[in-house]
């Protein structure tokens, strides 16, 4: 298994210092310790570590609102150590985007698959999230050449294959993607 | 005829004898005629009264308030009796005072409720009090009962007669009429107004009914609504103030005052109380099992007090005069068969409790307690919950203890081990002892320090030892969390103390000391034992128990880690700056 880079946040030392040895012990690199929520979401931004282990509990900030920050800004996935085992804290954990959860106090031997998992579904989720974007460039492309084709065939009386050859063929020669030669065609008839 | 009569009465005895027979005879018709009028006239009363009576059934089959019944009542008198005027009178709640309530008389309709007479007072009060009519046909005001009441203009008004109104053997009211002349009333005329004056108490005593069924209706949405504001709150304080003040003004008392049961201190303590009085929210508690509310505890039902201020057993008879508080009803607060409270309510006049009322509030203090018993256990509730999560942080922390010393062992005996681990447990174990024995939520820091070395001197201490532990210094109080730091900080260094100070000595001390420093605090263990190895670095050391002191108190208490010799002692101290 490859050595991961892990940011920890836990109010508590002690636990701190139990998590970070039993995660070196498994092979992995603690690469920053917080004590709080607001310093774990800076120790993140800052070290970019492959997964954050926080702990719910914590002043100034606590865990969910930190991994709801690491989240939205697409730094890491978050995995969070709780208390708590009540369903409302557990739905807004997932709404703040947590990828997994471990109830306190955890075994050594549940930490290893708990983050295995959380990194899994990131990965997961943040290859969901390239198709999507992907799929909605594939989507713009082609209403947008749509778009052209029409305005060329209107323009000089072109059949649609070569209206749509036309853009093909700009699109080759200026080494740019046919999404960009439709939209200057878009724009340039509209002046 | 007369006239041949008389010519005969001048004849012989013998038409003499016949003249008087003839007389008799004359005079008897006379007299039958008269029966026959009386007669006439009696029929004529009766038929009146009937159509009275069968009138004013009519008119309270259909009116139920009295302020509608009672007039029209007023002008059937008027009508039945051929009078001027007529007044109906009736008791007030408390029944010691009559007071107007109809008339028939134009001028004197602004003087209804206005008018009031004390038992026994006038006509109308004798009338009342004895429960008999009284008739005057002239010159009532002559009469040594009547009482002169300038604004009813009496002096217009040569007669009277007066009837009290019976119910079930009870004067509720008066019915007088008045005549302008002398009138000289007849049986007949005295018994139809007594007859009206029955229906109408019939009458009066139904719509009462009636009346006291609509309050009750209402009473009991007054519990609702009481108990519907009190059990939509969660907080005790608060579910206390509105449920005296809920019942201080839907049920019109002048206070209202709720008391709890305090087990420990054998006494009902005031908790809240609706009263502008500031003396009387200062009230002391009161010795369980004692006076008015002790009795109320006892029985588990309602006492009430027509005046307090005369009763021996209250004890608060001068705040009673000052705030004039007068009769009281005591309700116990009753859950299940447990009664955990009373509530006072006072009232400014005297009044008697009626049934109604007093089950009422007994309904009352039942939802009030209720309430109480479940805003409790709310509390208990969220608690638990808070424990139940400290707990849980607790044992992850002594999870990670033992992990970490699993982590650490080495060639450390498993007796060793288990005794090190003991000791950090007991260590973390004096905080909680020490917070679950005090409610706040700060710790002595010296009475860490005597629980540690009490365990440590059990522990560890071999029987050829002879070490001496105290603890000196000023006291500190921490927070919870930073107690359970410098706990365990301070039992790494008492067990390093005994440990590598007392490896070879045999006899010594171990002293803890808090020095108070100008922006820090500085927990120190000494030991007179075994000085330290000459290049000893515990930054190098790879000593668990160094691990745990320099963590949290760089990690917990934004402190440093110390150990050096002093005086050939060897002195381990924790320095972190007060907050």
């Amino acid at each position: 298994m490859e050595s991961l880079r892990i940011v920890i946040a836990d109010d508590e030392p002690i636990i701190r210092l139990d998590l970070r040895r039993t995660l070196e012990n498994m092979g992995h690199i603690v690469v920053g310790e917080a004590g709080d929520g607001a310093q774990a979401v800076e120790l993140a931004r800052e070290l970019k570590p492959d997964v954050c282990i926080l702990d719910i509990k914590m002043p100034n900030m606590d865990g969910i609102d930190a991994a709801k920050v690491i989240s939205t800004e697409g730094i890491a996935p978050v995995l969070l150590l709780t208390a708590y085992s009540q369903r409302d804290l557990v739905e807004r954990a997932r709404e703040a985007g947590v990828f997994n959860y471990l109830v306190k106090p955890f075994k050594e031997a549940d930490l290893m698959p708990a983050i295995d998992i959380a990194v899994a579904r990131y990965e997961e989720f943040m290859k969901l999230e390239e198709e999507v974007a992907s799929l909605e460039d594939k989507l713009e492309t082609r209403k947008a050449v749509d778009r052209a084709k029409g305005i060329l065939m209107d323009m000089y009386g072109l059949k649609e294959q070569d209206a749509f050859r036309r853009i093909q063929v700009q699109s080759m020669n200026t080494r740019k993607s046919m999404r960009e030669i439709a939209e200057a065609i878009i724009i340039a008839h509209s002046v | 005829m007369r006239l041949s009569l008389q010519h005969l009465l001048t004849g012989d005895s013998k038409t003499s004898e016949l003249a008087h027979l003839l007389e008799k005879r004359e005079q008897e018709l006379e007299d039958a005629r008269a029966r026959i009028r009386q007669l006439e006239t009696a029929l004529e009363a009766r038929a009146s009264e009937a159509a009275a009576l069968r009138r004013i059934g009519e008119a309270t089959g259909q009116i139920v308030k009295e302020e509608e019944i009672l007039p029209v009542i007023a002008a059937l008198a008027i009508q039945v009796t051929g009078t001027d005027s007529a007044q109906v009178y009736l008791f007030n709640d408390d029944r010691d005072t009559l007071i107007l309530r109809a008339v028939a008389d134009a001028e004197a309709e602004n003087l209804i409720g206005k008018i009031r007479l004390k038992v026994g007072e006038g006509i109308t009060g004798w009338v009342a009090r004895e429960k008999q009519p009284v008739s005057i046909a002239a010159e009532a005001w002559n009469d040594e009962r009547f009482k002169y009441v300038p604004e009813l203009q009496e002096e217009r008004y040569q007669s009277i007669l007066s009837v009290p109104l019976i119910w079930r053997a009870d004067c509720i009211g008066v019915i007088n009429v008045r005549t302008q002349g002398p009138h000289e009333y007849t049986k007949t005329q005295i018994q139809l107004l007594s007859s009206i004056a029955g229906q109408i108490a019939g009458t009066l005593a139904a719509s009462r009914q009636f009346r006291s069924a609509e309050k009750r209706a209402l009473h009991l949405s007054t519990v609702a609504e009481v108990s519907k504001t009190i059990t939509s709150n969660l907080y005790l304080e608060e579910i206390l103030q509105l449920a005296v003040a809920a019942t201080a003004q839907t049920m019109n008392f002048k206070v209202v005052a709720l008391f709890l049961v305090d087990e420990d201190k054998r006494e009902l303590i005031l908790k809240a109380v609706q009263t502008s009085s500031r003396e009387y929210a200062r009230k002391p508690g009161l010795p369980l099992g004692e006076g008015i509310a002790g009795q109320a505890m006892d029985t588990g039902k309602v006492v009430t007090v027509a005046d307090v201020k005369k009763r021996p057993d209250y004890r608060f008879t001068e705040l009673a005069k000052k705030e004039g508080l007068t009769s009281l009803a005591c309700v116990p607060l009753k859950v299940r068969e447990r009664t955990i409270g009373i509530l006072n309510c006072y009232t400014e006049k005297q009044h008697d409790f009626t049934e109604d009322e007093i089950a009422v509030l007994m309904t009352l203090g039942n939802q009030v307690a209720v309430a109480i018993e479940n805003a409790k256990l709310m509390v208990k509730g969220a608690l638990l919950q808070e424990m139940h999560h400290r707990v849980k942080n607790n044992l992850q922390t002594i999870a990670s203890l033992l992990r970490l010393q699993a982590h650490y062992a080495g060639d450390q005996s498993p007796v060793a081990v288990l005794n090190e681990s003991i000791n950090r447990v007991l260590a973390v174990a004096a905080v909680h002892d020490l917070l679950s024995r005090e409610d706040l939520d700060t710790i002595s820091v010296r009475k860490i320090a005597d629980s540690i070395l009490t365990a440590t001197a059990q522990s560890f201490t071999l029987p050829n030892k002879h070490i001496q532990m105290r603890v000196e210094g000023p006291d500190l109080l921490l927070s919870s969390h930073q107690a359970n730091s410098v706990a365990l900080c301070l039992n790494e260094m008492v067990q390093n103390a005994v440990e590598h100070g007392f490896a070879k000595t045999d006899d010594g001390e171990i002293v803890v000391r808090l020095n108070e420093l100008p922006e820090q605090w500085r927990l120190e263990v000494r030991n007179t034992g075994d000085p330290l190895p000459p290049d000893f670095d515990p930054m190098k050391n790879r000593d668990l128990g160094l691990q745990i002191i320099d963590t949290l108190t760089r990690g917990d208490l934004n402190g440093e880690f110390t150990l050096e010799t002093d005086n050939s002692q060897t002195v381990a101290a924790i320095t972190f700056p007060k907050k």
